[in-house]
């Protein structure tokens, strides 16, 4: 059932980024590895450099892709599939939109959904000031993390981010996150 | 003191700690997987330095990106340089940024307020 709503999702997405004034500049569906990190990381900022984007764009949006992919990395919990993810960056009109889904515990959609629920509600400089306060903070996950990377994308995006939590069965859930990243 | 050296990868920096050759840089990008390990060895090698000898150390941080799991891990780091200053070492943090990357300028000021050490600001031009 996993593996079906991924790519059902993952197709769905491909045909909504694709049409006038839209084009997928990177885009991938399979099981998440750092290798995999490094290879979608590197190829988005080929092509963005070859296609004439900004230099601070490219590297917001290198930021957030590391982001993203590296939370796919760290906290995907679907033990008898990998981790099974599917990721979209496109052009859209103006802007630029990066989508990244993959599968996590319930217990941990609950957090995610929380803490981007605090998120959303806070200014840019609410945002920096709750950066730095995290940042001050020493107690940190086993694996290294302190949701710092969920902050980083909210202030790469200027808050411009939304996210779907889809139960998939008593235990799991999707989580996508999708972030819109002008070039302006 | 013990030689470090860590070959870059596509993912994480290329670390030289060389008190013979006065060579002391962390450069390029870091995201490893697991950025606390990556940074263990270099807060290893920071628990030997001499706290008594006068020999100033001038560590160059030329980073492109920095992954949030590695801004933690490098506060670690700085935190440890800045324990070891109070103890008796001298060493000087560079912070190198291109001068078109505010972003990474912005970390090195975080990091003067976060961990209160004083970091030697370099711009590279665009």
């Amino acid at each position: 059932m996993e593996i079906t709503v991924l790519e059902n999702r993952y197709s769905d997405l491909l045909n909504r980024y694709t049409g006038p004034g839209k084009r997928i500049i990177v885009s991938f569906h399979g099981e998440m590895d750092q290798d995999r990190v490094s290879m979608l990381t590197y190829t988005a900022e080929h092509q963005l450099e070859t296609q004439g984007a900004r230099r601070t764009t490219i590297k917001k949006i290198f930021n957030i892709l590391i982001e993203l992919l590296q939370n796919v990395l760290l906290h995907s919990a679907s033990p008898d599939l990998g981790k099974p993810f599917y990721f979209v960056l496109a052009e859209n009109i103006e802007d630029y939109v990066a989508i990244c889904a993959n599968v996590v515990s319930n217990d941990a959609a609950k957090k995610i959904q929380e803490t981007l629920d605090d998120i959303k509600k806070m200014n840019e400089k609410q945002l920096k000031s709750h950066y730095l306060e995290v940042l001050s903070n020493d107690h940190y996950s086993a694996k290294g993390g302190a949701g710092l990377g969920l902050i980083t994308v909210a202030l790469k995006c200027n808050n411009n981010f939304t996210f779907n939590c889809i139960p998939l069965d008593e235990k799991v859930s999707l989580f996508e996150m999708t972030s819109l990243i002008s070039d302006k | 003191m013990e030689r470090l050296f860590i070959k870059e990868t596509l993912n994480s920096p290329r670390v030289i700690l060389d008190s013979t050759k006065k060579r002391f840089e962390i450069a390029g990008k870091s995201f490893p997987e697991n950025a606390k390990a990556f940074y263990q060895p270099v807060i290893d090698w920071l628990k030997d330095i001499p706290t008594s000898s006068s020999e100033k150390i001038r560590l160059s941080i030329m980073l492109d990106y920095i992954s949030s799991s590695s801004v933690i891990s490098l506060k670690q780091v700085l935190a440890k340089i800045k324990t070891a200053n109070t103890n008796g070492a001298n060493i000087e943090v560079l912070w190198h940024y291109d001068a078109s990357d505010p972003d990474i300028k912005e970390i090195g000021e975080e990091y003067e307020k976060v961990v209160g050490m004083k970091l030697e600001f370099v711009e590279q031009p665009a």
